[in-house]
């Protein structure tokens, strides 16, 4: 009796979680959902690199689950659990919403399928940090304790986050072509001042008392912007977006890319 | 907090089991469909037409057509010219995805019914 009673229980707090994982896959997928250059990347990305936007998410969601995720527990089986059911909650929102705006391609199912995996996996990542950000109590989850390669980790994922919400534009070619090399050159130098700013000033956990401006520069802003260019080259990559151009091309628009990327890194700390 | 932890971790919850695994079939099945297509043989566009009757429309007749891409590749840009008694008429497709198909219609001013010969005049990679 008193087993079913706390089953029931555990079920109702679950349908909670669950709830807190919709909207925050909702919150977090939007912008992605009302963009038109998606919807048609969906079907017109090259076949391979869907597929490797799509396997690449998994280790990312993976790693979010481990550092927020949205039930309580931890530990391998708990994780992957929680995987699983942000990749079902992207799933399920990302096809009702395109399904919704009528935008979906259903003229062959890989067209379908395309469309909506490319927009699952940023829900997913939604879904993963939604209990940080509406359930309130701010102070769950294991990033507290996260080792250096974990604070490195959530940077990339909000590298990655940034960079594919900004990758599928039309804008970011345009400015991409438009900027002059100094102006991209300036752009690279904004970007890793403000890095540096907002990890130094919002800190890191038990690493602030220990680290002079420098080290941290050295041992956060650097390495944190590398990863916010070479997630802006995959976000790039994914969506065909550089395909022909130049190496002159190809890193200026790498760089203005890695801008909102690196606001997105920086962010990751506060936001998880 | 605390007690969360230590109630809910001893039993999984069954609703989560659920989810996890329709999460699993999804993204297995979505695997599988972008896998099959990155991996088969990509055949290129193969665009061909099939019009329907002329129906007739305030500025005449519109002839609805159908492109039908045979191939593996998506097609984008795909611009469709119809000509009937001297009378051009011209429709673009943004994109006719591989093994699938797209409308678009084209309009012609005569009065009579027309006779209209179509054709894909090209289109470009996406």
């Amino acid at each position: 009796m008193q087993a079913a009673v706390h089953g029931a229980k555990s079920e109702l707090s679950y349908l909670g979680d669950l709830g807190r994982a919709f909207g925050g896959a909702l919150l977090f997928s939007l912008p992605l959902l009302m963009t038109m250059e998606m919807w048609a990347l969906g079907v017109s990305a090259p076949p391979l690199r869907r597929l490797a936007f799509v396997l690449g998410a998994l280790p990312v969601l993976y790693g979010l689950a481990h550092y927020a995720g949205f039930s309580a527990r931890r530990g391998l089986m708990n994780n992957t659990l929680d995987t699983l059911v942000a990749l079902a909650v992207g799933y399920v929102t990302s096809a009702a919403l395109l399904a919704l705006f009528n935008v979906l391609d259903y003229a062959s199912l890989t067209s379908a399928t395309g469309q909506i995996s490319l927009q699952a996996a940023p829900a997913a990542l939604g879904a993963l940090v939604a209990r940080r950000q509406l359930s309130g109590d701010g102070k769950q989850g294991d990033e507290d304790e996260a080792s250096y390669p974990g604070e490195l980790f959530l940077m990339l994922a909000g590298a990655l986050y940034f960079a594919m919400n900004l990758a599928p534009t039309e804008e970011m070619r345009l400015i991409a072509y438009l900027t002059t090399p100094l102006g991209a050159l300036a752009l690279l130098v904004v970007s890793i001042f403000l890095l540096h700013v907002i990890v130094f000033e919002a800190g890191f956990a038990g690493q602030e008392e220990k680290e002079t401006p420098l080290r941290a520069f050295l041992h956060f802003t650097l390495p944190g912007y590398a990863l916010c260019l070479a997630a802006s080259l995959a976000m790039l990559w994914t969506f065909a977006a550089v395909d022909g151009h130049g190496a002159g091309a190809v890193t200026a628009n790498v760089v203005v890319l890695a801008f909102p990327a690196a606001l997105g890194a920086a962010a990751a700390r506060l936001l998880v | 907090m605390k007690n969360r932890r230590t109630s809910d971790g001893g039993t999984s919850s069954r609703l989560q089991a659920l989810c996890a695994f329709l999460g699993l079939i999804v993204t297995l099945a979505a695997i599988v469909v972008l896998a099959r297509s990155a991996f088969a043989h990509q055949s290129p566009p193969d665009l061909s037409v099939r019009t329907e009757a002329p129906r007739p429309v305030a500025s005449g007749w519109a002839v609805e057509v159908r492109v039908l891409n045979k191939g593996d590749m998506t097609a984008a840009a795909v611009e469709i010219e119809g000509e009937s008694e001297g009378e051009r008429a011209q429709a673009s497709l943004d994109y006719v995805p591989g093994r699938g198909e797209k409308r678009a219609t084209l309009v012609f001013s005569s009065s009579a019914k027309p006779q209209a010969r179509v054709r894909v005049m090209g289109w470009s990679d996406p």
